[in-house]
């Protein structure tokens, strides 16, 4: 019945409606095209059990859309990366990454694999063997690595107030904390034998991970209390408001500057 | 007097048992009758047989009552997740009272390029962004097209793929990475769960032609010719005959 040649006409036209609507028309004229979830808006008559329930299409063909996925806020895919990724992370770390991200770069390109079951047991096996296995197995993470090329290059200033004490390992370590942000637990730090009293230069060894070993130069001063030092905060300070800090500080350390700030403040703003 | 023999209702199961169908692999004919629903997409099923009404607040018995999806022949070419063309109406601005129009609502198609370990070839298929979710949520392509049973994959293309997978897991040593041994252990022991044999493996995901098909040219002989066969019955015969002569032995 049919002729070929409508055949052949029916598949040339259905090639260019395809090619149509992909490439040539623009989002704001084409229909929607979404996955919708629908519900009827008459209810069906309950059937006796085993039966089919007795459908009448014009009354139960008519539907309101639910739900349409493409509102729904995009969730987030979670992977487990296999090498070095800029701004994301090192291997065998788990990242959350947009959908389009995740398919198109990191699981196309081999750079992350999926949160199974086995690929996690498969990284936490690698992680086990960097903490239990025999020193020269383990390999340096790459957090470690940073960490190792940032204190290579770091300088350490510890203070000292004028009265007798030993420079112990806790107080270095919460210099550390406090003026570099680094948290160097006391088991992987190694001061000199000799206890430390006078003021001078020192040398200080940081172990990264139980792998490396950076010697970092340690000065011991005196604590100087510059009016600049008095207000110098740290990053989390800079968060809260800038003058109820200030008047807090004030108020704990000296009563009279206080009460002339303020004054300032008035005269500034009336 | 009955009009036909048996039920008319009873002739699809009655034609599968007679002929060529008969002679059809048990195995396959199971799996064309354990057909069961595909999970729901374009509605939200109730679950449960029994609710408090909302009004009333008393017991009823309420049922899930399916809402029939158009598949169009594109979605056995691609991989559509389940999802397909709702044919309807629906009312101006969601107002009972206002009038009734028609409503179609398409699923949104992309393009993409799929890559499948077993295979190891990168597909073009159109899919949904709902396939794309259920592939990332069964971690993996290969996963996915194994996992899921054929009514939700609800495509040729996807049963095909999955009839491939399997043939190449049962094959491994011929078929699976012949030049590569290390990677072919790997990928064997990520898929091992699978596997099934090879003769059932053959059978899966195909229509009821195609096995009709297939066991025809499996049972297909070439007619020997009637010559042979008269040679040898002749033979026989003339054998017989020299046999039942008696043996003349000669006296000395």
């Amino acid at each position: 019945m049919w002729s070929t040649s409508h055949h052949v006409l029916r598949d040339v036209v259905r090639e260019l409606t395809k090619l149509t609507h992909s490439s040539v028309r623009c989002f704001s004229k084409t229909s929607c095209k979404n996955t919708v979830v629908v519900e009827r808006w008459w209810q069906v008559p309950l059937s006796k059990e085993g039966r089919p329930p007795r459908l009448y299409p014009r009354r139960h063909q008519v539907y309101k859309v639910v739900e349409d996925t493409k509102n729904a806020p995009k969730e987030k895919l979670e992977l487990i990366l296999t090498q070095t990724v800029p701004k994301l992370g090192g291997r065998g770390d788990t990242v959350f990454v947009k959908k389009n991200v995740g398919r198109n770069k990191l699981l196309a390109k081999d750079l992350a694999v999926y949160p199974s079951p086995e690929n996690k047991e498969m990284f936490a096996e690698e992680l086990r063997l960097l903490r239990e296995g025999k020193p020269e197995e383990r390999t340096q993470t790459r957090t470690g690595q940073l960490t190792v090329e940032f204190l290579k290059h770091m300088e350490m200033k510890v203070e000292k107030k004028p009265s007798e004490y030993d420079i112990t390992k806790e107080i270095v370590c919460r210099q550390f904390l406090t003026k570099r942000g680094v948290f160097v637990p006391p088991h992987a730090l190694k001061l000199s034998e000799e206890p430390i009293k006078d003021l001078g230069d020192y040398w200080c060894e940081v172990t990264v991970n139980g792998i490396d070993t950076v010697r970092i130069p340690m000065s011991v001063v005196t604590t100087i209390r510059s009016q600049r030092q008095l207000f110098q905060r740290l990053p989390f300070q800079r968060l809260l408001g800038k003058h109820i800090l200030h008047l807090w500080y004030l108020i704990l350390t000296d009563p009279e500057l206080m009460l002339s700030h303020i004054k300032l403040q008035q005269n500034v703003n009336p | 007097m009955p009009l036909h023999k048996y039920p008319p209702k009873i002739w699809e199961a009655l034609k599968l048992k007679q002929g060529i169908y008969s002679r059809l692999p048990q195995h396959y004919l199971r799996s064309l009758e354990q057909t069961r629903p595909p999970t729901p997409v374009h509605w939200k099923p109730l679950g449960v047989k029994f609710r408090a009404n909302p009004k009333t607040g008393h017991k009823e018995r309420v049922q899930d009552v399916p809402i029939p999806i158009y598949y169009p022949p594109e979605s056995h070419d691609g991989l559509w997740g389940g999802e397909g063309w709702i044919s309807g109406f629906r009312y101006a601005s969601n107002d009972k009272m206002s009038n009734r129009l028609k409503k179609v609502w398409k699923p949104q198609l992309f393009v993409r390029e799929l890559y499948s370990e077993i295979l190891d070839h990168r597909f073009t298929i159109t899919v949904t962004a709902r396939t794309l979710n259920l592939i990332d949520a069964a971690y993996g392509f290969d996963f996915y097209i194994l996992k899921t049973p054929k009514e939700d994959l609800n495509s040729k293309l996807g049963m095909d793929l999955k009839r491939a997978m399997l043939l190449r897991l049962a094959f491994k040593d011929t078929q699976l990475y012949p030049e590569d041994p290390a990677k072919r252990e790997k990928i064997y022991a990520k898929y091992k769960q699978f596997e099934i044999p090879a003769e059932e493996a053959e059978w899966v995901g195909l229509s009821l032609e195609e096995a009709v098909e297939k066991q025809r040219q499996l049972e297909h002989k070439e007619p020997e010719p009637l010559f042979k066969s008269c040679v040898e019955k002749l033979v026989k015969e003339l054998a017989v005959q020299k046999l039942s002569e008696p043996q003349l032995v000669e006296k000395k």
